[in-house]
């Protein structure tokens, strides 16, 4: 069980180093190694923090606070193609998933600066745009499950008997892909971090230690929301082909979903951005939706 | 509730000494201040200790990215001042290289607003592609940042006409990728289309020059109106765009690359053919040592309007030196630009004058 943790957490490391490395191919410059993260963290564990002095008292909690919820979450995701070490409720793993959001918004507004409540205030914004589609889904796949357990509500989804469905179910994952690119903050919608407007943003203040912390915490979170969608996917097979078409899925997704944006876009504007959430991606969630369920009930 | 944002003197968006202090409210920018002068080079007073050939050089260094813009103006300026006529291939020549850089900080500039705007693969291919023009002015002058062309009656080295084709082949190529790339991105569009106006009327108020000024609808190109140098023999059409926002920059800029690439072509085609004339500098100096004059001269520099001033006095070092640089004129326009805008707009408005404060604030003293 333990093992399977590290793992997990040497993977979410890892795929940053290959969204690095794959980006810096696309843009033809030869990139740093794929263990580069490692390299980092290592450096930034040994390295000082500093403390702002407006900062607050929970300015360094934050960071160890954040980390060990992402690691609680890793125990209610089903990773690696198996089912998840805590079998649970897809509502308590939403908000696992968004725990480590509201703490990073937290940490911002704890380090009292300008540039990190700018970030704060379109995490928020973020958050709320992003949650609103998640939930329609949820409500929905129980609803087709009459249940809330993970795995259940696995079963209702794979139904792919009647076209109507299979449409929506499409659908539903190219909104997804959607909603996951901007969980993952990668470049059309890393508003909050926006180097070169804010200054990092969020976490422009967190240095030494904390940085390396909330880097691994953020790394962890990625990796298991991108865990959970591909679990939605997986056909009940073998554990060792699941394994396999599980590890498959996941850097296709990644790929999908965190690489090839971040090569292509320029980054969003805060209020383009809650406009193509509040409105399209809404809107889009709700049709897929309503094409799976009526299918299913029409057939 | 309002508070203080501020960029600068030293900030990720801009990597220059000016400090801008928005009173924000949410994300929308109500008032701006802007306070320039945090570096005072005093390149001025330097150049008038020593002679006139030495100080041409310090004019060089006034600016990284628009050195052969300073170097120009001031051969010209000296030159008027002296009654010194050089020849027609090395006004060729000089033009020849004075638009190749327009083209390389054109292209930097393009690149750097698109590291601004967050959009990273397309600033790595420009800065790529910048490197073919980097390349050929090291072929010609033997420098890739300071050429050390230009000297007081001609210039220093002659060119190989192949060599300036061969680049323009490859940029003309690699322009229509640019231009596609960024004019039809619709993030680009979307945050471009309609920040940062700067009207006709106000532009005109504001002195503004450059490819701002043609980007809010007025026709000011030194190349055009007080023609210099070998562009007396070359007509250029005007590049002018009425929107006056952030997307009619980039259009002009754009535009004015390729602009450039027919220049060149233009000046190559027309190019005197013979040897340049080699300059002797001791007789230069012997010439400025009994000159006793002012004189001022003005070019189209990449960023706009360049002028210098230099008076002499029966001397061979300068009595007085005066620079004005482009960017000094469009500072006046960001306050103009920054109303209604949003903190995500700042950088790229920012970035849209193309400001190049080193040269600036070499002369102004904050009291």
């Amino acid at each position: 069980m333990i093992s399977k943790i590290v793992l997990a957490i040497i993977a979410a490391i890892f795929l940053t180093g290959l969204k690095r490395k794959i980006v810096a191919r696309m843009q033809g410059r030869i990139g740093p190694k794929i263990i580069q993260p490692f390299i980092d963290i290592a450096k930034l564990l040994q390295k000082e923090s500093v403390v702002p002095r407006t900062a607050s008292s929970i300015f360094s909690l934050i960071p160890a606070i954040t980390l060990s919820c992402s690691i609680t979450l890793l125990f209610f995701i089903p990773i690696f193609g198996d089912n998840a070490i805590i079998e649970t409720d897809i509502i308590l793993v939403l908000y696992m998933l968004s725990i480590p959001s509201i703490l990073l918004v937290l940490a911002a507004i704890a380090s009292n600066t300008n540039y990190s409540s700018i970030g704060a205030q379109r995490e928020i914004i973020m958050l709320i745009g992003i949650e609103i589609p998640l939930i329609f889904i949820v409500l929905s796949a129980s609803f087709l499950s009459n249940s809330f357990n993970v795995s259940m509500v696995k079963a209702s989804f794979l139904g792919f008997e009647n076209p109507i469905s299979f449409f929506g179910v499409l659908l539903l994952i190219f909104t997804l892909i959607i909603a996951l690119s901007s969980e993952l903050k990668s470049l059309p919608f890393d508003m909050p971090e926006a180097g070169t407007e804010i200054g990092a943003g969020l976490l422009s203040e967190y240095s030494g230690t904390g940085l390396a912390l909330f880097k691994i915490a953020i790394d962890i979170r990625n990796f298991s929301l991108i865990s959970l969608l591909v679990y939605f996917m997986l056909p009940n097979i073998g554990l060792i082909s699941s394994f396999i078409l599980y590890t498959f899925l996941v850097l296709l997704l990644y790929i999908v979903s965190g690489i090839i944006p971040h090569a292509i876009f320029p980054r969003m504007r805060i209020d383009d951005f809650s406009n193509l959430f509040l409105k399209h991606v809404t809107l889009l969630s709700l049709i897929s939706i309503v094409l799976i369920i009526g299918g299913k009930i029409w057939f | 509730m309002s508070y203080k944002y501020v960029i600068g003197p030293l900030h990720p968006a801009l990597e220059e000494p000016i400090k801008f202090e928005f009173s924000v409210n949410g994300e929308e920018i109500e008032d701006v201040k802007v306070s320039v002068s945090h570096v005072h080079r005093g390149i001025e007073i330097l150049g008038t200790k020593r002679n006139v050939i030495r100080t041409l050089y310090l004019a060089e260094r006034i600016c990284g990215i628009c050195s052969a813009a300073h170097a120009f103006t001031f051969c010209i300026c000296v030159e008027k001042a002296c009654n010194i006529n050089i020849g027609e291939r090395e006004h060729a020549i000089r033009c020849i290289i004075a638009e190749l850089e327009r083209i390389h900080s054109h292209l930097l500039w393009a690149a750097l607003f698109m590291h601004k705007m967050g959009f990273e693969t397309m600033f790595h291919y420009i800065l790529l592609f910048r490197e073919n023009i980097m390349d050929t002015l090291e072929a010609i002058s033997g420098n890739r940042v300071n050429y050390g062309m230009f000297t007081i009656g001609g210039v220093r080295k002659d060119v190989k006409e192949r060599i300036i084709l061969d680049s323009i082949k490859f940029i003309r190529k690699k322009i229509g990728f640019i231009k596609d790339g960024i004019l039809k991105n619709k993030i680009v569009k979307k945050r471009c289309i309609n920040v940062g106006i700067l009207e006709k009327e106000k532009a005109l108020k504001l002195c503004s020059v450059g490819p701002t000024a043609r980007a809010s609808g007025i026709d000011r190109d030194i190349r055009r109106s007080f023609k210099y140098s070998f562009y007396e023999n070359i007509e250029i059409d005007p590049i002018v765009c009425d929107e006056g926002d952030v997307y009619a920059r980039i259009i002009v800029r754009l535009e004015e690359v390729e602009q450039s690439l027919n220049i060149l072509n233009k000046i190559v085609k027309n190019i005197p053919k013979g040897n340049i004339k080699k300059v002797k500098v001791p007789s230069i100096l012997n010439i400025i040592k009994s000159i006793d004059s002012e004189s001022v001269a003005r070019i189209e520099a990449p960023r706009g309007e360049l002028l210098h001033y230099v008076n002499l006095k029966c001397s061979e070092n300068l009595y007085t030196w005066k620079v004005r640089t482009p960017t000094y004129n469009n500072i006046m326009a960001y306050t103009e630009m920054f109303r209604g805008a949003e903190i995500a707009d700042a950088p790229i408005i920012l970035a849209s004058i193309d400001p190049c404060l080193s040269c600036t604030n070499r002369m102004i003293v904050k009291k």
